[in-house]
């Protein structure tokens, strides 16, 4: 009983980790070892963060999109960051060197690679891309912040006509618990701080 | 708070030690404070503040006992923000570590003085430590575990209060040595043990 009770309480006394949700907050980076990005120069990206879809009875999606409020300082924080390495931002009819998509994770639904298929489809009839096989997107939870460096012309080459992905960025959770924006551009200023690979300049 | 409590259990419980027991066996429920070694210093420099440890010794004689020794001894460290790459990935997080030891042990134990005041005692417990090593990042973590043989010598002194409590105080080094390929390194540390012979 004595035995019992000493450890009841060393149980209690048992220490509990991470407790408060920043201190969740892990950012992830990976990149393709074989591709240059010194040889490139210009970027396009949407002017709208995805973070949802929606699919009818019938098939069709619609997608769900960040609110202003929120999306733009993100997307200004991440031509921020690109500029700083010395990246320039062009239209995507500009045919850019890179394409730069981000995400915004509200549900387990998996849509982010289907958006970006339908949204760069004027642009490059037939090009997709593929999400890296290496990363588990049951590993994405809810609130999470994806960026994405996927170069279009890859998939010329491609079998299949699809690209792999240059640069990933994944901010586990850092969009959840919190009505500002603050986590989630630290989280995008480290995701850059901790590649730097991607400095051109 | 909790450890207050725990030296406030300890104390009420103490009284109900006697002598008589001690003659036929010598049990101890301690209070275990443990300082890492070697492979376990390297992935937690913090020493454990949480630990307990339960020990019994059947006497054959006044000196000579033969008994187990059990407990649970928790090392946990927070890493502050910090940067890993590994080929080409890196990641920026919190590191929680944990490392639990769970040592179950057939000890013989020798009593240098057992009618006196002070009675210093040493100890040989033989048998296996179970460590289980966890490092918390973000909504990941990566658990290590292996069944150490362990040789676990400890030495210490009773010391009866007022013919009614006696206080046991030891030092023991649980040396764990390597097993497993999931953890490639001896597991050892050093616990200083504050108990009541029950």
């Amino acid at each position: 009983m004595l035995c019992s009770l000493g450890l009841s309480l060393q149980y209690g006394c048992y220490p509990d980790g991470a407790q408060y949700i920043d201190e969740f907050d892990i950012t992830y980076t990976t990149f393709d070892e074989q591709y240059d990005f010194s040889g490139n120069s210009t970027y396009a990206r949407p002017d709208r963060i995805v973070i949802d879809v929606e699919i009818d009875r019938f098939g069709d999606t619609t997608y769900i999109y960040m609110k202003d409020r929120f999306a733009q300082p993100l997307l200004a924080g991440i031509d921020e960051n690109m500029q700083n390495y010395g990246w320039s931002k062009v239209d995507i009819e500009d045919n850019p060197d890179l394409l730069l998509m981000p995400a915004g994770i509200s549900s387990t639904t998996y849509f982010y690679s289907w958006w970006y298929d339908w949204w760069y489809c004027p642009w490059y009839p037939g090009w997709g891309w593929y999400w890296p096989p290496y990363y588990q997107v049951s590993s994405v939870t809810t609130g999470s912040f994806i960026m994405a460096l996927s170069d279009p012309n890859d998939g010329q080459e491609s079998p299949i006509n699809r690209s792999g992905i240059s640069w990933l960025s994944v901010n586990n959770g850092i969009l959840t618990g919190a009505n500002d924006v603050t986590r989630a551009l630290n989280g995008i200023d480290q995701s850059f701080i901790q590649s730097p690979y991607l400095k051109i300049n | 708070m909790k450890k207050i409590l725990f030296i406030a259990l300890m104390a009420t419980l103490g009284p109900f030690a006697s002598n008589q027991t001690i003659a036929q066996s010598q049990i101890a429920l301690s209070y275990s404070v443990g300082f890492p070694v070697g492979d376990l210093a390297k992935f937690i420099t913090a020493a454990s503040w949480r630990g307990v440890t339960f020990d019994y010794h059947a006497m054959v004689n006044q000196h000579v006992g033969f008994g187990f020794s059990t407990g649970w001894n928790v090392f946990y460290e927070e890493i502050g923000l910090d940067t890993y790459t590994y080929e080409n990935q890196t990641l920026t997080g919190r590191q929680y570590r944990f490392s639990n030891h769970l040592p179950i042990l057939f000890s013989a134990g020798y009593y240098f003085k057992p009618n006196s005041t002070l009675d210093p005692f040493f100890t040989l417990g033989i048998g296996t430590i179970y460590t289980e090593r966890r490092t918390e990042i973000g909504i990941f973590q990566i658990e290590q575990d292996a069944w150490n043989f362990a040789l676990v010598p400890e030495v210490g002194v009773l010391y009866d209060i007022n013919g009614i409590t006696i206080v046991s105080m030891s030092l023991q080094y649980y040396n764990g040595f390597q097993a497993g390929n999931e953890l490639d390194a001896a597991q050892n540390y050093l616990a200083f043990k504050l108990g009541f012979q029950l």
